[in-house]
């Protein structure tokens, strides 16, 4: 067993300064070595690098042998953010058989495992089968003699290149300190098998180690029993003391009792002097032992940077002699040329003397044939000249005859062929007037018959004409249907995500994979090529389409995808051009980038991101919608508007240069920052300084929501940052407006939630005897207040409560408590017809303050009188009765069933408490921003 | 004669952007091309045909030997140096060493040895010779056109104290928002400014917010994670004219880039004596390192007392001159031609 610590090395408990600060090197110099991508970290221990690199954002691996080291390294990960958490697995499992098919790596940590493996060639083998083509490993062991009762072997810089060299091609090898690290490049083609073998050099320079380490040891050990012998002492002089004082005590007075103590102070002092002389030859000898034991270390130490200095020196001598031995062939390769250039200029000396000489005579010959020559060309120039002349003339005549033959054959052609197309054209003629005949013919006698299916035709429509109402009714209602399942369904698969990815279940999962190793692990990521033997338990998502606009069909995009593979980044660009190039053309004047945290848009979700995504789709404005999603393998949503781009999480920060930096045509850029991501905070002003307004919409207290153990994201500094660095900052309540203020010291708006005008209404009017009292939402206990419900329910059992929603806790409701489930809008209206009175019975504190319901505008346009808890946002909403006490509410449930609201009130409040109001809202900060310009130091986000 | 350089990564700014500037004027006189190991956005800033992407070995050989260049220049990046060899060395090579002390270990285990070797100060210099390594020429950064420019800086209300750079230990990012908390506590008025840190991993960012939040004096602070390098001069400039001034927590320079930056702009620093920044800053300017109360102490001077604030800027003017393109161009201009001698005589 490996004991290892290096979590608590690395965070410094329970270890001296220096040891956290050689830890910390030795992991941030593998950090910093460690290319992203698919991360193996083998002999991962507590899964200290393994958590490292994925917060940096790599796919990390961690294999490990040790059950206890694991299931810290789990237990770890189930504190981290769920983005880094999802990027981390851990696995046990032997390095020399790893479980993962060939090339699955990018890159691979074998952090101090070499000294503890039996074979630590074939772990290596493994590692080359796992890695990539051109997949780097990085290797740390401890560098020389490092006395551990797991170390199998003890390596030095020479040693650990000669075990890697085989299969990796050494890039980097450094002493860190106390360790050897290499960083290696997977060769394509092994050099042979890795082996571990100490040189003669090393061995010999191992057992000087080991001999001065047991030196060491035993002087340590002498050290010690000096310490505890001078302790025994110290305790021995501290009791006799104690007893000579109750003897004083016991006897003071008498003369007799004097001697006595006279005897006993003599006793004393002779104890005294013999403990200091104990204890001074203690302290000498331990001094001594100490300064014995220094320059053992040093001594050391000395050794192992000679050994050091030697490797480089043996790396020199190599270097050398190899180009030494170059220099010598190089140099006999040029004497034997020089000699054969000495051999070449005697030969060409000669040869050059016989050529001088016939040169004389030629020269002499040549002066004769020149003159003789000079009187030839003189004669033939003249002949020349006449020749040309009549050479032209000959040739004029015979292009003139040319032409004039060419142009008769070319009429002659013409003719021919015109008689023919007219013989032709005669022909064809004849026959297509008698096909012309025939077809009329037949023509008559289709008209008849067709005729006749049009009569019967204009019967059978008048009937279907009939039926039709009756079939748009019944396609309302199942359209409605789907639109509950389809939300049913979304909320189904984030509950399986939430419980898979909590900690109960990864625990539930090691535990049946520690029962089971043969079975796979369901918490974690198949292998690749892996799939499942049957598809059926995997919940599928269905999305309910609106109608494609008739205008452009082609521009639709395409259905989602079914299988289970991420899309490339590349085909996600593709697509986002293509909706820049659509966002410029569009008829809006504003072009939007929500980043939102809730799920992709689509009909049976009503949140605030999405309504006003809703909105500004419907006048024309484009927008890019961030939404977050469990796992990049969850299919791209599909939607029927070609202005609309959704992105998930994990993918948007590596479009964001795009969009932020793209042409919109002149158009007017709001970034909403709907939730205090980091990505937010890296990204918030770089959009400032490319010309987008930002703006922070609170739309809700997202550290009341952590506190209850939802927004698991949410990190107080990133928040604070954005108020403090926004454009704009709006809140949905009063209150909550005011805790940002404080926040972040300025001016916040509010600007609350709204009605979707399009939210339905019952279809035929509410009952007068209506006496049901109804809810509808989240039936969560992190908020919902089941306590008052209940006593509610009791205290009122003439009255039936319908609750509509979902994620209810497990309890014995009374029996005038109905739980409906999810529903749809349709659905929800049409049952509140029945309701006398609408309830919001939330928990009272901090995280209802904040709040703003978006059901209470629904309630409203459904014509209900609404009884609430303590919501001050609300307080003045008309037809709205905030109660602040169990008992307020209790006693007022039947008051507000029986009263009436203001109709033409609420209409009035409602028509300007639309979304479409918000986004005017909006439209008016972005343009204040604009007008005014940016303060203080956000000035040098415009000025070049 | 044909100069081929060669860097490990595309990236706008730093060493590509001194290469660009080398591009531009050098391009008339001699056949430039550029390999990298990775794009970022930078091939696209040349020519076509200038530059290339040579993303693994074989393909950084290939395109050294198809290249012939005659002299080959790599900065900083060791792949090249082996993929030099395996194309047969052609031409003459020059090193070019940018990086900073903790990143030089690739250094004790070179495979080839370069004819040449260029670097960016004295200091680095010095380190360079102790590894064996000659001759060594000094050819300072430079900075384009734009560092020049006019600008007019806008009135900000308060004098910023900014501090430029990575969220990590080298820059030592954690001692500077300590020390910008101090400065403003001891002088509320100016407002602490951060620029960098858009690359840093979730747990620095977690951390800075949590300190800006947290720390009452940097209530007040921004912090900028992200800014086109186009809108530094101005930003400089601003600093300067708001009555502010730039820290800096650095625990080894090259060169001192940013430092640089700052002072062709008109913007007094205050730095710790550490690696090059000796030979770019006056003595006032200095803090012995890890001295934060000195640092602070020299920075509410500098904010406060205009004599000391000329005195942080003394050294400006000659170093506008030394970072000048023609200067730092004229020196590699030099190395180039005596390299590409050294090449013939081969």
């Amino acid at each position: 067993m490996n004991h290892d610590r290096v979590h608590l090395a690395y965070n410094g408990i329970d270890v001296d300064p220096e040891t956290q600060t050689l830890t910390r090197n030795r992991l941030h110099w593998l950090l910093d070595h460690l290319p992203p991508g698919r991360i193996l970290d083998l002999g991962c221990s507590q899964g200290t690098l393994s958590v490292l690199a994925a917060r940096r954002g790599d796919r990390v691996t961690g294999v490990d042998i040790e059950e206890d080291a694991l299931a810290f390294a789990a237990g770890l990960a189930a504190e981290l953010p769920a983005d880094v958490a999802a990027r981390l697995a851990f696995v046990r499992g032997d390095g020399a058989r790893l479980a993962f098919p060939d090339g699955c790596f990018d890159a691979a940590v074998a952090g101090e495992l070499l000294e503890h493996v039996t074979d630590p060639g074939a772990v290596l083998a493994e590692l080359h089968r796992v890695l990539a083509p051109g997949g780097t490993l990085l290797a740390s062991v401890p560098h020389g003699l490092m006395p551990h009762h797991d170390h199998r072997r003890t390596f030095y810089r020479a040693g650990l290149r000669r075990l890697l060299d085989p299969l990796f091609e050494i890039r980097e090898l450094t002493v860190l300190d106390r360790h050897v690290a290499a960083v290696g490049v997977r060769r394509e083609e092994p050099l042979g098998e890795p082996a571990f073998l100490l040189s003669q050099e090393e061995a010999d320079f191992l057992q000087r180690e080991e001999l001065a380490e047991r030196q060491a040891q035993g002087l340590r050990d002498r050290l010690e029993r000096a310490n505890h012998l001078y302790r025994e002492v110290t305790a021995a002089n501290a009791e006799l003391k104690a007893q000579l004082g109750d003897l004083r005590a016991r006897l003071g007075g008498s003369r007799a009792e004097e001697d006595v103590l006279d005897r006993l102070a003599a006793l004393q002092d002779s104890v005294r002097h013999l403990s200091t002389s104990l204890t001074d030859g203690a302290a000498a000898d331990r001094e001594d032992l100490r300064e014995r034991l220094r320059e053992r270390t040093e001594e050391r130490d000395g050794l192992r940077e000679r050994l050091r200095a030697q490797d480089g020196l043996r790396e020199q001598l190599r270097l050398r002699t190899e180009e030494r031995d170059r220099l010598r062939a190089d140099a006999r390769a040029a004497e034997a040329e020089i000699a054969l250039l000495r051999e070449a200029v005697a030969a060409a000396e000669a040869e050059r003397r016989g050529l001088l000489e016939s040169a004389h005579g030629l020269r002499t010959s040549l002066e004769a044939l020149r003159e003789t020559a000079g009187s030839l060309t003189a004669e033939r120039d003249e002949l020349r000249e006449t020749a040309g002349a009549v050479t032209a003339e000959r040739d004029e005549l015979r292009a003139l005859v040319r032409d004039q033959a060419e142009d008769l054959r070319t009429a002659e052609a013409a003719h021919a062929s015109a008689a023919r197309e007219l013989r032709a054209r005669i022909a064809a003629l004849d026959e297509e007037l008698g096909a012309e005949r025939a077809a009329l013919a037949r023509l008559r006698t289709v008209y008849n018959g067709e005729r006749h299916r049009h009569e019967l035709t204009q019967h059978r429509l008048g009937k279907l004409a009939a039926s039709e109402d009756r079939l748009r009714q019944e396609n309302d209602r199942l359209r409605a249907r789907l639109e509950t399942v389809t939300g049913r369904l979304a909320d189904y698969r984030e509950q399986i995500t939430r419980i898979r990815s909590s900690r109960a279940w990864r625990m539930l999962s090691v535990y049946r994979h520690l029962r089971r190793p043969g079975r796979p692990d369901p918490a974690q990521p198949r292998p690749a090529g892996v799939r499942p033997v049957a598809a059926s338990g995997a919940p599928t998502r269905t999305i309910v389409m609106r109608p494609a606009p008739e205008a452009a069909p082609a521009a639709r995009p395409a259905a989602p995808r079914t299988t289970a593979a991420p899309v490339p980044l590349d085909e996600v660009r593709t697509g986002l051009r293509e909706w820049v190039e659509r966002a410029r053309a569009a008829e809006g004047d504003e072009v939007v980038l929500m980043f939102s945290g809730t799920t992709f848009v689509q009909e049976a979700r009503g949140n605030r991101p999405i309504r006003l995504t809703r909105v500004y789709l419907g006048r024309g404005c484009p927008v890019f919608f961030n939404y977050y999603r469990w796992r990049d393998s969850e299919p791209l949503p599909s939607h029927p508007d070609p202005l609309l781009f959704q992105s998930p999480i994990d993918i948007t920060p590596h479009l964001l240069d795009e969009v932020l930096g793209a042409d919109f045509g002149g158009k007017r850029k709001l970034l909403f920052a709907s939730f205090p991501h980091e990505v937010m905070v890296r990204t918030l002003t770089h959009a400032a300084a490319r010309g987008w307004v930002t703006v922070y919409d609170a739309r809700d207290d997202w550290e009341e929501f952590a506190k209850v153990g939802m927004a698991k994201w949410y990190h107080p500094g990133h928040e604070r940052y954005l108020v403090a660095h926004a454009d704009v900052v709006t809140a949905v309540s009063a209150p909550l407006a005011r805790k940002m203020e404080t926040l972040g010291g300025r001016p916040v708006s509010v600007n609350a939630n709204a009605l979707d005008p399009d939210f339905p209404t019952p279809s035929v009017p509410r009952r007068a005897d209506a006496s049901k009292v109804g809810y509808f939402g989240h039936l969560t206990d992190k908020w919902f207040d089941w306590d008052l419900l209940l006593r509610a329910a009791r205290a009122h059992p003439g009255l039936v409560f319908e609750l509509a929603g979902h994620q209810q806790p497990d309890l014995r409701l009374p029996e005038n408590v109905r739980l409906l489930g999810l529903l749809g809008h349709r659905e929800l209206a049409e049952l509140s017809a029945g309701w006398a009175l609408a309830l919001i019975p939330f928990r009272n504190g901090p995280l209802a303050d904040a709040v703003d319901p978006i059901k209470v505008y629904e309630y409203l346009h459904l014509g209900l009188p609404v009884l609430a808890t303590y919501f001050p946002q609300c307080a003045d909403y008309p037809g709205v009765r905030v109660t602040e006490s169990a008992a307020e509410f209790v006693a007022a449930i039947p008051q507000v069933a029986g009263s009436a609201p203001d109709a033409a009130r609420v209409r009035a409040w409602l028509a300007a408490n639309t979304w479409e109001c918000r986004v005017e809202a909006y439209t008016e900060l972005a343009e204040q921003v604009v007008r005014k310009g940016r303060d203080g130091l956000l000035t040098l986000l415009e000025s070049r | 004669m044909k100069v081929l350089f060669c860097y490990r990564y595309g990236v706008i700014g730093g060493v590509s952007t001194q290469l660009l500037n080398r591009y531009t004027h050098f391009s008339a006189e001699f056949e430039i091309g550029v390999l990298y190991e990775s794009d970022h956005g930078m091939v696209g800033h040349f020519p076509p045909g200038v530059a290339r992407v040579a993303g693994t070995d074989e393909a950084r050989e290939a395109a050294i030997r198809e290249a012939e260049p005659d002299v080959v220049v790599v900065i900083d990046s060791p792949g090249f140096l082996s993929a030099w060899r395996r194309a047969g060395s052609p031409g003459s090579l020059v090193l070019e060493v940018h990086t900073t002390t903790a990143n030089l270990s690739y250094l004790d285990e070179l495979v080839v040895r370069p004819d040449h070797v260029v670097t960016v100060s004295e200091y680095m210099r010095e380190k360079l010779a102790a590894l064996g390594l000659s001759p060594i020429s000094v050819v300072p950064n430079c900075l384009d056109e734009r560092w020049y420019a006019e600008t007019v800086p806008p009135a900000l209300g308060t004098a910023p104290v900014a501090w430029i750079g990575k969220l990590d230990g080298h820059k030592r990012w954690r001692a500077a928002a300590d020390l910008l908390d101090r400065i403003a506590t001891a002088r509320p008025g100016v407002t602490p400014l951060i620029v960098g840190g858009y690359t840093a991993p979730a747990s620095e960012v977690a951390a800075l917010t949590t300190k800006l939040a947290t720390s009452p004096a940097l209530g007040a602070a921004r912090w900028l994670p992200r800014l086109d390098y186009d809108l530094m001069p101005g930003l400089y400039s601003a600093v300067a004219a708001n009555g502010g001034l730039t820290v800096s927590t650095t625990t080894d320079e090259s060169f001192g880039m940013s430092v640089a930056e700052a002072l062709v702009r008109g913007c007094p620093v205050v730095a710790p004596a550490v690696g090059a920044l000796p030979e770019i800053l006056p003595e006032e300017a200095l803090y012995p390192p890890g001295d934060w109360a000195g640092a602070a102490e020299r920075a509410l001077r500098g904010l406060a007392d205009p004599d000391f604030r000329a005195a942080l800027l003394s050294t400006a003017e000659a170093v506008r001159e030394r970072t000048h393109a023609e200067y730092a161009l004229a020196a590699f201009r030099e190395v180039l031609q005596r390299s590409a001698k050294s090449s013939k005589v081969a």
